[in-house]
């Protein structure tokens, strides 16, 4: 019954992603495209735009250390007040932040660093409002996001049906499992060049890459999990006059979910690797193609923050799922 | 001039269909018989996984050779065989296989030494740097790929750059998983040693280094898979990165070379399981001596 919830939370969850993002990313393409703002040849808006249309004033930067210095005092009060509800691990962790921008930004008002080879915060933030404005920044995270979730879809979707087979029956698993390994070892990127040959320039490659380097991980950790499942287990059932059916539901199963988000999470981890890599080398949309502009600090900058923030929201909630689903004795992996 | 669209590069001698069949058949054949008679070197298992090799390579070959596919799309097997060969015989391969190691060996040894000894230290003296626990969670979530554009900026082309970020991406797991490894010390065995007399140096040989070797090695596992990724994406994504297979890739499918494009990536796979098998013995080694 668990088992049944759980998976239904799971294919639930990627169906309304998918539906959710391939429906804003074409909308928000079509509002891309009748965009009257100029853009370059790879459709990024011209900054020339700002003269004719509404100018977008910098932060200046002393207001920006001004409101740094406000919010240290403010944690530092927030810390005296309501020190039982704020735990000091977090605290240090958001004053370090603090202080981090802060110095960052002093370092650039006094001129320790120039703005050539690394960008001001200041000067990130108005890019953020500038691409925002622009509707570019939009187009870019949905058009990842949506083949992110895609991707990772059909790694899910093909990874669960397989790893329940090569976990079961272990002859099987003996044939394949040196080619499958040799498969592994070959990083997706690397057959990019031989798909786009194939399936042409556009987002087919790029999904097989990304299908292709999630779906190891969760089929790893599926087989894992299924040949974790401890024996007395079955035999009880056996003994108990359950058929195979019942072994599988019953004892199968549910030891292989707390695996199975093991390896939501580390398929994840390689999945949104392979995507900024595939992005970077193949396609003309998305984050990892932000970061590729180069010669342009502060545009690298705000795409690393928006990166670091879907992953920060992705990564989170797929712990958090371990977490509730997993058991609370299994030794989580770093990644 | 001849309206012919196949590869520029030709390899000297192109093995046919036939013979490489042959060939193919006669490994199969002598591993079979090598089981016979050596079975605690090429056991049953390894038999089993490489008839299912063959019998892919079989398949492609047959794929090709009928034209069910496009020849140029997807060249035979015995073609992409002889385009090896011919590619090794000229010393351009191993160029190639130099180049992309020496950047993963230079990177990869770097981001041993600066993980673990790192991991080692916040352990240590982990109330003065636990905000950079903060520091790493944020940027763990950022692929090494992604830094590309920056490092190139900062490194200028040339190798330098495609090592700094292969360093970021074996860096974090290497890191996190010393951290996790030296949090599973008892500080029952610790206090034991302090008891009779040992300092510092002597809880980290005997004590913090045999708990968390194993963490170590996990991670670096998982620091070379990443490490492996990274370095051909580097190598796809700026062609000036000091050369190495994936260049070779990108190069050759430039020139619609596709024979040449599957010699990279199947070099990539053979030297990928290589490296894998070499820390995994590493491990097999190390747990005999704990």
């Amino acid at each position: 019954m668990r088992a049944a919830i759980n998976s239904s939370l799971v294919i639930t969850f990627i169906v309304v992603g998918i539906s959710f993002t391939s429906h804003i990313a074409y909308a928000g393409q079509e509002t891309f495209d009748n965009l009257s703002a100029p853009v370059d040849t790879w459709k990024r808006p011209v900054e020339r735009g700002l003269v004719s249309g509404a100018t977008i004033q910098k932060i200046p930067p002393l207001n920006f250390i001004l409101f740094m210095s406000v919010l240290l005092g403010g944690a530092i009060v927030a810390k005296k007040v309501f020190g039982k509800n704020f735990s000091q691990k977090a605290f240090i962790g958001l004053m370090a932040w603090i202080i981090f921008f802060l110095f960052w930004e002093l370092a650039f008002h006094y001129r320790l660093l120039t703005t050539t080879l690394i960008a001001a915060p200041t000067d990130i933030l108005w890019k953020f409002n500038f691409h925002i404005q622009q509707g570019y920044l939009q187009m870019h995270v949905i058009a990842t996001l949506n083949r992110f979730f895609v991707a990772f879809a059909m790694a899910v979707i093909l990874a669960i049906p397989f790893g329940i087979i090569a976990g079961i029956s272990n002859k099987l698993y003996e044939w394949v499992a040196p080619s499958l390994n040799f498969l592994r070892m070959i990083p997706p990127p690397a057959i990019l060049p031989f798909l786009i040959i194939l399936f042409g320039i556009g987002e087919a490659p790029a999904i097989f890459v990304i299908t292709l380097g999630a779906f190891f991980p969760i089929f790893i950790s599926i087989i894992r999990g299924i040949h974790s499942t401890e024996t007395s287990h079955c035999e009880v059932i056996e003994t108990l006059g359950g058929s195979k059916i019942d072994v599988l539901v019953h004892a199968i199963f549910p030891s292989a979910i707390p695996a199975l988000f093991t390896g939501l999470r580390l398929g994840f981890s390689v999945g949104w690797l392979v995507l900024i890599s595939a992005e970077a080398v193949a396609i003309d949309r998305g984050v990892g193609f932000i970061v590729q502009s180069k010669f342009d600090a502060p545009l690298v900058f705000m795409g690393l923050v928006i990166i670091c923030v879907i992953g920060l929201v992705i990564d989170f909630s797929l712990k958090w799922g371990e977490r509730f689903f997993g058991s609370p004795n299994r030794e989580t992996m770093a990644v | 001039m001849h309206g012919t669209v196949f590869p520029p590069i030709e390899p000297s001698e192109v093995i046919s269909t036939f013979f490489f069949i042959v060939l193919l058949f006669g490994s199969f054949m002598t591993v079979v018989i090598a089981n016979r008679f050596i079975p605690a070197v090429i056991n049953v298992s390894f038999v089993k996984g490489y008839s299912v090799i063959c019998l892919f390579i079989a398949i492609w070959e047959m794929i090709s050779f009928s034209e069910l596919v496009n020849p140029v799309l997807l060249p035979p097997a015995s073609r992409v065989a002889s385009m090896l060969v011919f590619l090794w015989s000229i010393g351009f391969l191993q160029s190639q296989i130099y180049a992309t190691l020496y950047k993963l060996a230079y990177a990869f040894s770097l981001a041993l030494a600066s993980g673990v000894t790192l991991g080692v230290m916040i352990s240590y003296y982990s109330n003065v740097f636990s905000f950079i626990e903060s520091f790493a969670t944020a940027a763990r979530v950022i692929p090494a790929p992604a830094w590309l554009a920056l490092s190139i900026l900062w490194f200028g082309i040339g190798s330098a750059s495609a090592i700094f970020i292969i360093w970021l991406g074996c860096f974090f797991p290497i890191f996190l998983n010393t951290v996790a490894g030296v949090a599973k010390v008892e500080p029952v065995q610790v206090e034991t040693i302090k008891t009779f007399g040992g300092d510092k140096w002597d809880v980290l040989l005997d004590v913090v280094l045999p708990t968390a070797y194993h963490h170590i090695l996990t991670g670096s596992r998982i620091g070379l898979g990443i490490g492996w990724i990274t370095v051909v994406t580097a190598e796809l994504a700026s062609p000036d990165a000091g050369g190495g297979l994936g260049w070779m890739i990108m190069d050759s499918r430039v020139l619609l070379d596709i024979t040449s494009v599957l010699c990279g990536v199947s070099a990539i796979g053979f030297l990928g399981v290589v490296t894998d098998s070499l820390l995994n013995s590493l491990e097999e080694l190390v747990q005999t001596w704990g």
